[in-house]
């Protein structure tokens, strides 16, 4: 009762702050942990030894490791390319006109991806191109990836055209640009941020995905995620600390880059 | 390309025809034709205009007023080729505008967001419109200049819109539309973002624009005051109808109907049967059968029931014995210029009466005084419905 | 003429809709047409190679059978006979239970922190929203690798007890160190539909209980709660959904001994070479999932709808 001279009563809670702390401590020790032993010099990864960078180096001259990050690059550079342009389209046809029956439907299909279990998405994705006798390999990863890309690509770019003044448009149109003019000059210039976002959100996901990709990948066209699956099944070794740190450091850098991109103005 | 040539042989021939008729006054420049708008089909249908019929002048400042919903933005997006209407023809000089898309009609409109290019500069916003046709760039820059210059904003040029106060934004606005030298200016309701004192200030700078431009400008608001200080002719609308049109005065003076008398100031509706019809003016039969003279109106017959208009200022007060009806003031309201009292007079109703509180004015009257209310013949006006 | 006029606009406006319409309908088809190749149409197919025959090493026979629905539930003996067998079902039992489990820790360890987050100034609400949410754009299968670092035999936290002095706990490869690591996987789904319908609250609210007389946890439990409440329905969906379908987590950290669905099917098409059996597995957890969510929506437009009408009645 004395605090409350001093404090918004409403507002305080007590231990609000301190679980918050264990919180995020529960968030990120974890984290840090692989990061951390992954400069660790013993081959023992829990007892820390004395600081060292040969694991890196080990790994990046492991011709796996770097064989299975560029199949990985390979596969997120394509899905994210081609899932980002179907979605930008997609989302400038939603944004056509004003609002139509079949909007729910689509916007809901759009989204199936993100909703269905991801297992479940692998095994019919398996069991679809085993039936159509394609070889499996970069090209059935990269063809389910797109999939599960686009939802991922579409929510920021729907975002951005949802929170455009569509009086811009018409200004432009008011101002004698015709369709094309429009769209080059003002319509995708303020889009490009939500593109650029959703892109790299694609990038991510398809970078960091293991499930859908265990099952669609075959032989030689292992990704870094699987390949890491492999390493852990066989044992834990600094190694895998090195490239497991790589990974979250990759992600980090882009999700970072995406979110500061979402949310400039201009 | 093909635009440019089509929208340049509209121009100049407009241009022409503007030249021609500079001499007569009342040369309409506008002229709408039975317009309806409809809006979606079956359940959701909205009908948003029903035959709506306009003549809008050169060099006019044209109000649409009307309440939220009555179809005034919309007749401004059909001007703008925005929307197509769904029957009925829009001629500007002459000419049906009817299926041209809006970047090759020669007007340009202030939007109520503004909606500045954010991603552009004040010079390229402004600009725009000029770049669209290929106008060359010393060119722009100069008109640009100009421009900036008609609404004080020298110095401002480079700055993106995200950096301007809402009143700068508004004067870039009306300058990106002003630059191109357009046939129509349509304003669809530019003031209703600004406080109060700036609106104040941009209506007093919008009329001096119109008046330097010699333009025609279309305005839409749904502020009364606005719209009788502003404009040379207002055109009331509700529902989808242009309910009256004519000068502030006129509208303000002589309304026809009862929705335009209530939604214009404020206003006395009176119910009474036609007692008989004279020469220049008529007499009316309140429900008390006290009998008052008003304002004529063609189509009246004795008998008809009839609605009547006056207006709170234009009605005194005076000893009981003075007035042409008699009430008693059940309350007042002092407004520091001047008085409301609400006078109950018996079966009739509660009538306003406004009176400027000048020096010697009529005394002491306080709430319970029994009194007279006095008004001139001319002030009783009949309405249509 | 007015009536010529009058066909003429309209025809102009017509026109204009089915450009527009048909506009709409070339921009989105490749994003449509993706999705339906390459996740609905195997999806029903899916569904078709669960009514087929096993082929003997993997692959599918084209006769039609409804083997591996009745696999699901009985087990045939060598006579042919069918005996009832509750193996699968404790495995989908198992999914269920640690999926609420995880489901509900999340929400006890989410609600708090969404809450002081809702509390904190805007300027650093955008900071703790970002730290939420960078675990989930990190790597699914590194975050659980994490766990294995820390709860190992001679993990960290178990190396740490023996220099201490205390005995080792056993805490991988148990139901434990499931939920845990499903927790840690999604909770972000939990924390950030909470925190949005937190960050909406009118905290002038809980000043009005307080002022007629409500104690901080009577206005926890009779205000902020209830008006929480979409949000934590959210949060617990977006948990208990992935969850239930997981396979890295039991994997990882439940060492292949405590099966979960997602790992049960992945033996389908591995080991056990079952595809129809598989197929039937994950069409199962689709419709239960599927099942989830369309309760949910209903549910979200109901109470949409319920709104909607206090609003015009309002008004």
């Amino acid at each position: 009762m004395a605090r409350a001279n001093t404090r918004n009563t409403s507002r305080h809670f007590p231990g609000l702050a301190t679980h918050a702390a264990f919180f995020f401590a529960y968030l990120y020790i974890p984290i840090l942990v692989v990061v951390a032993l992954s400069f660790n010099e013993n081959r023992l990864t829990t007892i820390w030894t004395g600081f060292s960078t040969d694991w890196y180096w080990a790994v990046l001259n492991n011709s796996d490791v770097l064989r299975a990050a560029r199949n990985s690059l390979i596969v997120a550079t394509f899905a994210s390319l081609i899932a980002t342009a179907a979605a930008t389209l997609a989302a400038l046809g939603m944004a056509q006109g004003r609002s139509f029956r079949q909007q729910n439907t689509i916007n809901a299909t759009l989204a199936l991806p993100l909703l269905i279990p991801e297992i479940v998405t692998a095994v019919a994705t398996l069991i679809f191109f085993v039936a159509i006798g394609v070889q499996l390999g970069l090209l059935t990863i990269t063809a389910a990836h797109t999939v599960f890309c686009i939802p991922f690509a579409y929510l920021p770019i729907r975002a951005r055209i949802e929170g455009m003044d569509p009086a811009l448009r018409e200004a432009a149109f008011d101002l004698y640009a015709n369709e094309r003019r429009t769209f080059l000059r003002v319509t995708m210039p303020l889009l490009w941020p939500g593109i650029l976002s959703g892109a790299l959100l694609a990038f991510i996901v398809s970078l960091d995905n293991f499930v859908i990709t265990f099952f669609v990948s075959g032989a030689g066209s292992t990704t870094l995620p699987v390949y890491i699956f492999g390493m852990i099944r066989t044992g834990v070794t600094p190694a895998v600390n090195a490239v497991s740190a790589l990974l979250l450091l990759v992600s980090l850098v882009l999700v970072t880059i995406s979110l500061l991109i979402s949310r400039k103005d201009v | 390309m093909n635009e440019a040539a089509a929208y340049h042989a509209l121009r100049t021939a407009t241009a022409s025809a503007s030249a021609e008729g500079a001499q007569t006054v009342t040369r309409n420049l506008i002229e709408l034709r039975e317009i309806s708008k409809v809006f979606g089909s079956g359940r959701d249908e909205v009908r948003a205009l029903e035959t709506v019929s306009l003549n809008i002048r050169e060099g006019e400042f044209f109000t649409l007023l009307g309440p939220s919903g009555c179809g005034k933005t919309t007749l401004l997006r059909l001007l703008a080729g925005f929307e197509q209407p769904t029957a009925g023809q829009i001629l500007l000089d002459g000419t049906e505008l009817g299926g041209l898309p809006p970047y090759r009609r020669p007007v340009n409109t202030v939007f109520q967001s503004y909606a500045l290019f954010p991603h552009m500069s004040v010079a390229e916003n402004v600009g725009f419109g000029l770049e669209m046709h290929g106008v060359p760039w010393e060119r722009i820059r100069e008109r640009v200049d100009e421009m900036l210059a008609l609404v004080q904003l020298e110095g401002y040029a480079r700055r993106k819109p995200a950096q301007l106060s809402g009143g700068q934004q508004q004067r870039v606005a009306l300058a990106r539309a002003l630059a191109n030298h357009p046939r129509v200016l349509l304003l669809d309701e530019p003031l209703s973002a600004l406080d109060l004192k700036l609106r104040k200030e941009m209506q007093l700078e919008l009329k001096r624009l119109q008046k330097e431009t010699g333009l025609t400008f279309v305005f839409v608001t749904h502020d009364q005051e606005e719209a009788l200080t502003m404009s040379d002719r207002v055109a009331v609308m509700n529902a989808g109808e242009v309910l009256q049109s004519g000068t502030p005065r006129a509208i303000y003076e002589d309304p026809d109907n009862r929705f335009v008398a209530d939604f214009i100031g404020e206003t006395n509706l009176i119910e009474a049967t036609v007692d008989a019809v004279g020469e220049g003016g008529a007499r009316f039969r309140l429900a008390s059968n006290v009998v008052i003279d008003g304002s004529f109106r063609e189509g009246l017959a004795e008998g008809r029931e009839v609605t009547l208009a006056l207006r709170p200022e234009r009605a005194g007060l005076t000893a009981p014995a003075d007035g042409i009806v008699q009430g008693e003031v059940i309350n007042m309201v002092y407004f520091g210029t001047d008085t409301l009292y609400e006078v109950a007079i018996e079966e009739v109703g509660v009538l306003h009466v406004r009176t400027q509180n000048t020096a010697g004015g009529i005394g002491e009257i306080g709430v319970g005084d029994a009194v007279g209310v006095d008004f001139l013949t001319d002030a009783v006006r009949v309405l249509r419905d | 003429m007015a009536t010529d006029a009058a066909t003429v606009a309209s025809g102009e406006e017509r026109r204009a809709r089915r450009r527009e319409g048909w506009r709409r309908f070339v921009l989105i088809s490749p994003a449509m047409a993706i999705i339906a190749a390459i996740m609905l149409i195997p999806l029903g197919l899916m569904l078709t190679y669960s009514f087929l025959e096993s082929g003997r090493y993997g692959g599918v026979v084209w006769e039609f059978s409804t083997e591996a629905y009745i696999g699901f539930l009985f087990e045939r003996q060598l006579d042919e006979s069918l005996a009832f067998t509750d193996s699968y079902i404790r495995i989908f039992g198992r999914s269920f239970g640690l999926s609420f489990a995880t489901m509900a820790i999340a929400l006890l360890l989410a609600f708090p922190a969404a809450m002081f987050m809702a509390l904190q100034p805007p300027k650093y609400r955008a900071i703790l929203i970002f730290l939420v949410t960078i675990p989930f754009w990190t790597n699914l299968l590194v975050r659980n690798y994490a766990w294995i670092l820390l709860l190992r035999d001679f993990g960290l936290i178990n190396n740490t007890l023996l220099n201490l002095g205390l005995p080792q706990l056993p805490l991988m490869y148990n139901n434990f160190a499931i939920t845990l690591g499903l927790v840690y996987s999604f909770i972000p789904f939990m924390v950030l539909p909470i925190y949005a319908s937190l960050e909406k609250l009118d905290w002038r609210l809980v000043e009005a209980g307080q002022d007629l007389g409500a104690n901080r946890l009577q206005s926890l439990r009779r205000i902020i709660l209830p008006l929480a409440k979409p949000g934590i329905i959210a949060g617990c969906i977006l948990v208990f959904v992935p969850s239930l379908g997981a396979y890295i987590t039991p994997e990882l950290l439940g060492g292949g001994q405590r099966l979960m669905i997602g790992n049960l099917i992945q033996l389908q098409f591995g080991a056990s070479q079952n595809w129809p059996f598989g197929s039937a597995l994950a069409f199962i957890l689709l419709a239960t999932v599927l099942l989830f969510l369309m309760l949910w929506a209903w549910r979200a437009k109901k109470r949409g709808e319920a709104a909607a009408l206090r609003e015009a009645a309002v008004g």
